[in-house]
């Protein structure tokens, strides 16, 4: 059943819905809802394709074996429609990136009601699944991030959501405008998931997240559906601030990764890329291993400055008699956002 | 003394350098420093310090000789240099706002360095001025934004010749903020709110280098004959504030100015449908009071900021927000 939750209309003679679309059990009580929310960043699409296989999913099943379906699913898929629509990763026009105007406001501009509106429409929801991409820059395999605080409660979820890693960083106070720090300030459990790039669809990352959603509505009891039929889970690897090394731009340049890095396990030494200088013909920075670890961030823009985040290990626990390694940025009150994703990459 | 306080290597050419020009005093007065052009479209800012610059450098070489320099003046006039060269407001390559990155990281992304670089070289001041424009969307009169201030703030405040203080209260929405952390360092921050941006307002920029030249005069920075009289400029916070947004969307034609005192039901402009013509709104004032600020950029969105008006009385709504995305 399609509702709209916001409708505003625009100077010239059309308007815009923020839409939404509940899946409700046909008969009885509904015993849990979850929400699934994504596109709150018009560049990053991979939700909405996660949206759609288990929108249809949920469909067949409701239709075919009405007696599994027993709660309520709701999809946000394109909440920043107009973004969307534009490949703008903020809200055009007014210019604002959405998840930094929660919990919004009903008397402001538009990107606040929409923030407020949203807001208003997800109480009473027992778990949200907010969906991010990263940004146009920066490919990431699939992970849930949380804030320390929140991670008692997050932490037995994000563990059947199916993804590779689970990064629970430090809390931030930067995050307070966001919208899953709003949920779960308010007691309402939300999980947001990173995975892909901006502007691209690796549909393959969302067929691994469509297994772990159905896990949790089953946890839920939204979906009853007997063990032997749910998908087999991948468990994630759970990291702290202190177990991820950045790798940044030394130089201003054309950065070229070395084939194949993504995704695979990096040896000390190894070389991931380099920043070329075209008009002298020459490498700026090579840019080696000093760790072995799991290289789960890729920067797949070739133009970077220097500082720009080039990639992120998820280095190998460290074996029982090693001394604590020193991490570059450990200490950093900034761990999560450290790359500049608070204004672009992060949630 | 020009000095770079931060040099960053920009691909394929030149680097990058964030200049300050810093006036130092025979005595030992407070250290004042004012930065402008974080923004690259806000221009009036950048115009009005190199005013003080120039004035500051009369006053060095003595050819200024009823003013002596005390303490210290730090001039940062430019903080997002591509930007004021491309005439964009946010940083050009990835469209962050470099007032939304502070406190900074100086082994992050670039415009987290710059914005670590900016609060290190000014994070000694004993005031500081964070200097913007209005976008060109909106319409304000010059204005003065601070954080909680204190009896000292206020007793400084009047000699900026400011149309009134808009005080704020320090929630997470300014985090990311300049002028938050100088606020938490022990700054005294003052936002100056200085015109539209892509444009230099002569008038304004007349009046507020006249302010802080009193300004500096009256914390001591500078010794000179008496400033003008302080103009105790109204002082507005979150309960005085009332938003005027719009009920229908199309072509906005504004009826009243910026800065007018108006009454309760007064007309403020009126809201037409594009395709027949109508009008579909006639925006009338919600309250007796100032009008701080009307929308310029004609075509409206429902639901959308016209106006913003302070009044004496208390709003009893009392909840709306006095933020929106300028500065
Ligand atoms: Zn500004």
């Amino acid at each position: 059943m399609e509702q709209k939750i916001l409708t505003i209309r625009m100077p010239a003679q059309d308007q815009f819905s923020i839409r939404k679309n509940v899946l409700r059990a046909g008969q009885g009580k509904t015993t849990a809802r979850a929400a699934i929310v994504s596109g709150i960043h018009g560049d990053e699409l991979e939700g909405l394709y996660t949206i759609y296989l288990l929108n249809r999913y949920l469909q067949e099943l409701r239709e075919k074996r009405p007696e599994v379906f027993r709660g309520q699913v709701d999809f946000y898929p394109t909440v920043n429609s107009l973004g969307l629509g534009s490949l703008n990763r903020s809200w055009p026009f007014f210019n604002v990136d959405l998840n930094r105007q929660f919990p919004g406001n009903r008397e402001g501009h538009v990107p606040l009601q929409a923030a407020h509106a949203l807001l208003e429409d997800l109480k009473g929801a027992d778990l949200v699944v907010d969906i991010h991409a990263s940004n146009k820059f920066l490919l990431e395999m699939p992970q849930i991030r949380m804030q320390e605080v929140y991670a008692p409660r997050l932490l037995p979820l994000a563990k059947k959501s199916n993804v590779d890693l689970v990064w629970v960083h430090c809390s931030s106070s930067i995050l307070e405008t966001t919208l899953a720090t709003n949920l779960n300030e308010s007691g309402i459990p939300a999980l947001v998931v990173e995975m892909g790039i901006g502007q691209r669809l690796n549909p393959l990352y969302s067929e691994q997240l469509l297994q772990g959603i159905i896990h949790l509505l089953c946890h839920l009891e939204i979906l009853d559906l007997p063990e032997e039929e749910l998908p087999v889970l991948c468990a994630p690897r759970v990291i702290g601030d202190n177990e991820v090394w950045y790798f940044n731009a030394e130089a201003s340049g054309l950065f070229v990764p070395e084939p194949n890095v993504f995704g695979a396990w990096i040896k000390e030494g190894d070389i991931i890329g380099r920043i070329v200088d075209p008009l002298k013909g020459s490498d700026l920075q090579v840019i080696t291993s000093p760790r072995d670890g799991l290289l789960f961030t890729l920067r797949e823009h070739p133009v970077v400055y220097e500082g720009s985040l080039l990639a992120r290990l998820v280095l190998q626990p460290p074996e029982a008699e090693e001394p604590a390694p020193q991490f570059r940025h450990a200490a950093d009150s900034l761990p999560v956002i450290q790359a500049g994703e608070e204004a672009r990459g992060d949630a | 003394m020009h000095e770079a306080i931060l040099e960053l290597n920009i691909p394929f050419r030149e680097p990058m350098v964030i200049y300050k020009n810093e006036f130092r005093g025979s005595g030992d007065g407070p250290l004042i420093s004012l930065v402008s052009g974080m923004h690259g479209d806000e221009i009036s800012g950048m115009y009005l310090l190199s005013r003080l610059a120039a004035f500051l450098d009369r006053v060095e070489r003595g050819l200024e000789p009823f003013y002596t320099l005390e303490g210290t003046v730090r001039l940062i006039p430019v903080i997002n240099v591509p930007g004021v060269n491309f005439a964009t407001r946010n940083w050009p390559f990835d469209g962050t706002d470099i007032n939304r990155m502070f406190p900074g990281y100086d082994l992050g992304e670039t415009t987290q360095r710059i914005a670590d670089g900016v609060l290190r070289a000014t994070v000694d001041s004993h005031y500081a001025f964070d200097v913007h424009g209005s976008n060109e969307q909106f319409f304000e009169i010059p204005h003065l934004r601070m954080f909680s201030p204190t009896e000292e703030d206020l007793r400084l405040a009047p000699y900026l010749r400011c149309r009134y203080l808009l005080r704020r209260e320090l929630t997470p929405l300014y985090k990311t903020q300049l002028s938050y952390h100088w606020k938490e360092s022990g700054i005294s921050p003052y936002i100056l709110m200085l015109g539209v941006a892509r444009r230099i307002d002569d008038d304004l920029v007349e009046t507020l280098y006249q302010g802080l030249i009193d300004f500096m005069l009256a914390a001591g920075v500078l010794l000179g004959p008496p400033p003008a009289p302080p103009l105790q400029p109204p002082s507005f916070g979150r309960k005085h504030t009332h938003l005027v947004l719009s009920r229908a969307a199309g072509i906005f034609r504004p009826t009243a100015a910026a800065g007018a005192m108006l009454r309760k039901g007064e007309m403020l402009g009126q809201i037409v449908n594009v395709l027949s013509g109508q009008v579909e709104e006639e925006v009338r004032a919600p309250a007796s009071g100032l009008l701080a600020s009307i929308r310029s950029y004609p075509l409206v969105y429902e639901k959308e900021l016209l106006a913003r008006l302070f009044t004496a009385e208390e709003n009893p709504s009392g909840t709306a927000d006095v933020w929106y995305q300028e500065q």
